[in-house]
Parts: structure tokens; C-alpha cells; sequence
């Protein structure tokens, strides 16, 4: 057997695995991974997920199951409804929307239509919020972040601006000692000259990538583009969620696009699971030994 | 057989239920950003990442008033979930029925400070309910420094302050805005009187 032979085979085989298939085991590795992590959320939701997973397709098709992890999910984050993460909700209404999905016999195209929905959204209120919010638009905002304003930056800030540990770590004093002591009503922080410059590249990118993929995926009928909105979101996932360490944010993301994939495109179901395992290597350890790695360029 | 308008209504809602649900959360959540001043990172409305006004920069400052001078004080949280929750409720949406909602919690009981700078894992100038700070003198024995360093006190008002961050480039400036603030006069008893 030849290579093209191989690799028809497998195509054939890739095509008859369904979308929604890959999209409800990454939705349950999700889940056991991310779970909130509080005593009466965590281990309810790994044992659902787990059984499902084990037990898939018998089980883990099953809307009942889903039902149930919605239901523990929308108790944790119910009682802390004001401090939790976005993605959070999001990852509730994904599991709520698989529940109900899952009532029909047909499944896949409501998914995708909820997948669809969802992605483009989440997208399209991230934009509005950052649109109508001047300190974000005259780059304020990222500027904060590569001067020591969030510590998950703090690497990337190094390598892109050229900013030092050391000025890191006098901003990052200043700014606890603001926080500590409100009559301290303001502080200058040292902002090296290339930082305004990326911050406001960044912002840009951020606004228009983010508002591209809001119209892409809220767009009802793309045709032969519909591509275009998956390779976007990909950009997006690789280029931010890497740096700012949301990493179930970001499986969530892949495992909503993966749903609303057509069933013969065996290219772009192969595109959402490769996004999925190459974002495992950027979790909190994978990170942890980046920043070790930084550290010894620098020194 | 089912309906057909009612199969349609069915798939529309199937297809549709879940995203009208995020529009509905999400535009709830402008609404209290506008109104309440509760933080766009949190409440489900994706504004994350839009603004420096993060809950973990926010300040929710508490202190007691004596005649002629203020102190602030920390709460015992510890794993209390119920305290811990209406510390965050008040910090993150700051309206005066979350804050009084926390400081209630304070009402009619002892207060005390430490009179003396910390030479004993005690911080200067430390104001604290009674049960924390009894969990501090157990340890030690009466007439020791430790113990003479925590005194009740009577403070004639509680008042609690919700400051947030903004952040101008150009002049590189970290600001602190003071949000609201809420006080309570206290009678002798510790109980709160209305001003």
C-alpha cells in the first residue's frame, strides 16, 4: 500500500467520524481538566465527565449525563455567579446546549448551529466592550499589562519590548503598594519607549481579530469562505491564549468550533484536534518551564 | 402527530434557546457595569481583558473611626465561604446593599487594636473583630507583651471604602478612584445606628 493509498484510508476513515463525536471527548477532557476548582463542583464534574468518556458513546451521548453536568456546573458557579470567569458561563451554556442537542435523534446540526452561535457571541460582545472602553482603545490597557500590570504577561513583555525584570519588579512594588494604601491616589510607573508602540499594536490586532471572528462566525451562510473563520479563530487561540494562560478558555473555543465543522471535512477536523493537543503544551506547567527557559537567555 | 408550527417552534428554540441566553446574560451585565459599577471582567458579559478595573485590583478598604484618629481593620475570612463570598459581592459590585450586607457582619461585637508596633507576628497598628483576635491572645498568657498589645477599644464608627484602578499611558499614571463608601455610627453597644 502507498502513501496516497494511506492516506486515503485514512481520510475515508476521518470522514466518517463525526464532528460532534470530537467535539463532545474534548468537551469531557475539558471538563475533568477545568473544572471550578471548589469542593462540591470538582470531583461531581470529573466523575460525570469521566464516565462519559470512559463510556463513550453509550454513555457519554447521552443528554441525561449532560443534564447532570450542567446542572453541578450551574450550582458552582451559581453561588459565586459575580466572580467567576466568562468562560465559565460559556462553558455552561456549551454543556447546556449539548444537553438539549442531544434530545434529538439528529444532533449534529443544532450543535453546530449552537457552536457557531456561541463562538460568535462570546466574540461580539468581547469587541463591544473593548470598543467602548477608551482606556482599552488608546492602548492604556495593554500598556498596563507589559509594564508588570498581570504577572502571566511578564515573559512575553520581556522578549517583545525589551522591558527588564528589574523594572518589572519596581512597577509591580508600586502598584501593590497603590492597592495596599488607598490614600495613595496616584504613582507614576516607569514605561520604557518601545512599550506604547506595541501595546498599541496589540490593541488593534485584538479589536479586529476579535471583531472579524464575531461577524465570521455570526454570518449565517459563508459558502466556500467558511474556512476562513476557523483558520481566524485558530490565529486568535494560537496568538493570545498561549500568552495569557487561559488555557480551558481556549479548549472551550476549539471544542465549540470543532462542532460546527461539516462532517466531510476531514482537513479541519484534523486542524481543531492538533490546535487541542498543541494548546496542552502551553497549561501552567508548560508555562513554568518557558519562563525557566527565558530566564537562562537573559541571564 | 405533533403540530407542525409547534416542531418549528421546538427547533427554534433548540437552535436558538442557549445563544439568546448569552445575549440575555451579557446584556444584563452592561446594564450593572453602567449602573452598579460592578467590574466588566466578571457577570458574564465578556469584558474581560478591556479594562485594568479588575476585581483583584480593586481596593474594598474597612475602617474604624475613634474620635480623633481612623484606623483600618481586616476581617477574619479565613474558609469561611459565606464571609469570603460577601467580601467579594462588595468589592465586585459595590452597591450599598452588598456593602451594609458585609459590614453587618461586624455589628455588635468587640473590637480590637494593637497599641504597640509588631515585635511579636502582630502587624502596627492592627484593628480586628473579637474572634480574631482571641485566636491571637489564646495563645498567649495575661501580662505577657503579646497579650497587653491587643486592647479592646470602643469606635464611634465603621465605614467601609471600594476604590478601583485606571491606568493613562502617555503620562504612565496608576490612579485610584474611590467608588462609594458606606459608614455606620455606633451606638454603645456596637450596634449600628442610622446618620
Amino acid at each position: 500500500m502507498n502513501l496516497s493509498e494511506t492516506l486515503g484510508r485514512l481520510k475515508d476513515y476521518g470522514a466518517g467520524i463525526r464532528p460532534l463525536d470530537i467535539s463532545l471527548v474534548m468537551t469531557f477532557i475539558l471538563l475533568m481538566v477545568y473544572a471550578e476548582n471548589v469542593f462540591y463542583v470538582r470531583p461531581a464534574t470529573q466523575v460525570l465527565a469521566g464516565l462519559g468518556l470512559v463510556f463513550y458513546p453509550w454513555i457519554g451521548r447521552s443528554p441525561w449525563l449532560w443534564l447532570a453536568i450542567t446542572a453541578v456546573l450551574a450550582w458552582g458557579h451559581g453561588v459565586f455567579w459575580f466572580s467567576i470567569d466568562n468562560h465559565k458561563y460559556l462553558m455552561n451554556y456549551w454543556t447546556l446546549a449539548v444537553s438539549i442537542c442531544l434530545f434529538y435523534r439528529k444532533p449534529s446540526a443544532f450543535l453546530a448551529v449552537n457552536g457557531r452561535l456561541l463562538i460568535g457571541l462570546c466574540f461580539l460582545f468581547a469587541t463591544v466592550w473593548k470598543a467602548v472602553t477608551i482606556e482599552f482603545v488608546n492602548g492604556s490597557f495593554f500598556e498596563y499589562l507589559l509594564i508588570g500590570g498581570d504577572v502571566r504577561f511578564e515573559d512575553f513583555s520581556i522578549l517583545l519590548t525589551g522591558i527588564s525584570p528589574e523594572v518589572l519588579e519596581q512597577n509591580r512594588e508600586l502598584l501593590q503598594s497603590v492597592k495596599s494604601n488607598p490614600a495613595l491616589t496616584e504613582t507614576a510607573l516607569e514605561v520604557p519607549p518601545r512599550v506604547s508602540v506595541i501595546a498599541l499594536l496589540l490593541t488593534w490586532w485584538t479589536l479586529i481579530v476579535e471583531g472579524l471572528i464575531a461577524v465570521l462566525f455570526l454570518w449565517p451562510n459563508p459558502g466556500k469562505t467558511r474556512i476562513v473563520r476557523d483558520l481566524v479563530l485558530g490565529a486568535f487561540i494560537i496568538s493570545t491564549y498561549p500568552v495569557a494562560s487561559v488555557i480551558g478558555f481556549a479548549w472551550l473555543l476549539v471544542s465549540m468550533g470543532t462542532a460546527q465543522i461539516t462532517r466531510r471535512s476531514s482537513v479541519m477536523k484534523l486542524f481543531y484536534i492538533a490546535l487541542f493537543i498543541v494548546l496542552t503544551f502551553f497549561s501552567p506547567s508548560a508555562q513554568f518551564m518557558f519562563g525557566r527557559l527565558i530566564d537562562l537567555i537573559t541571564l | 402527530m405533533q403540530n407542525p408550527s409547534h416542531l418549528l417552534r421546538r427547533k427554534y428554540l433548540t437552535a436558538f434557546g442557549v445563544p439568546i441566553l448569552l445575549v440575555l446574560v451579557a446584556l444584563s451585565q452592561f446594564g450593572r457595569a453602567a449602573m452598579q459599577d460592578i467590574s466588566p471582567w466578571k457577570g458574564g458579559g465578556f469584558g474581560m481583558f478591556s479594562t485594568v478595573d479588575r476585581p483583584s485590583g480593586r481596593t474594598l478598604a474597612l475602617y474604624l473611626e475613634f474620635s480623633n484618629q481612623e484606623r483600618q481593620f481586616e476581617p477574619l475570612k479565613g474558609d469561611d465561604i459565606r464571609l469570603l463570598r460577601k467580601e467579594a459581592l462588595a468589592y465586585i459590585i459595590p452597591t450599598d446593599a452588598y456593602l451594609e450586607s458585609f459590614l453587618r457582619e461586624f455589628e455588635e461585637i468587640t473590637w480590637y487594636c494593637t497599641t504597640d508596633y509588631d515585635e511579636h507576628n502582630l502587624h502596627r497598628d492592627r484593628c480586628m473583630p473579637e474572634s480574631y483576635a482571641r485566636q491571637i491572645i489564646d495563645e498567649f498568657e495575661p501580662g505577657t507583651p503579646e497579650y497587653d498589645l491587643l486592647q479592646p477599644v470602643k469606635p464611634k464608627a465603621v465605614r467601609a471604602e471600594v476604590w478601583k484602578k485606571t491606568y493613562e499611558s502617555g503620562i504612565s499614571l496608576i490612579r485610584q478612584e474611590k467608588i462609594t463608601e458606606i459608614r455606620f455610627v455606633l451606638d454603645e453597644e456596637g450596634r449600628y445606628e442610622s446618620e
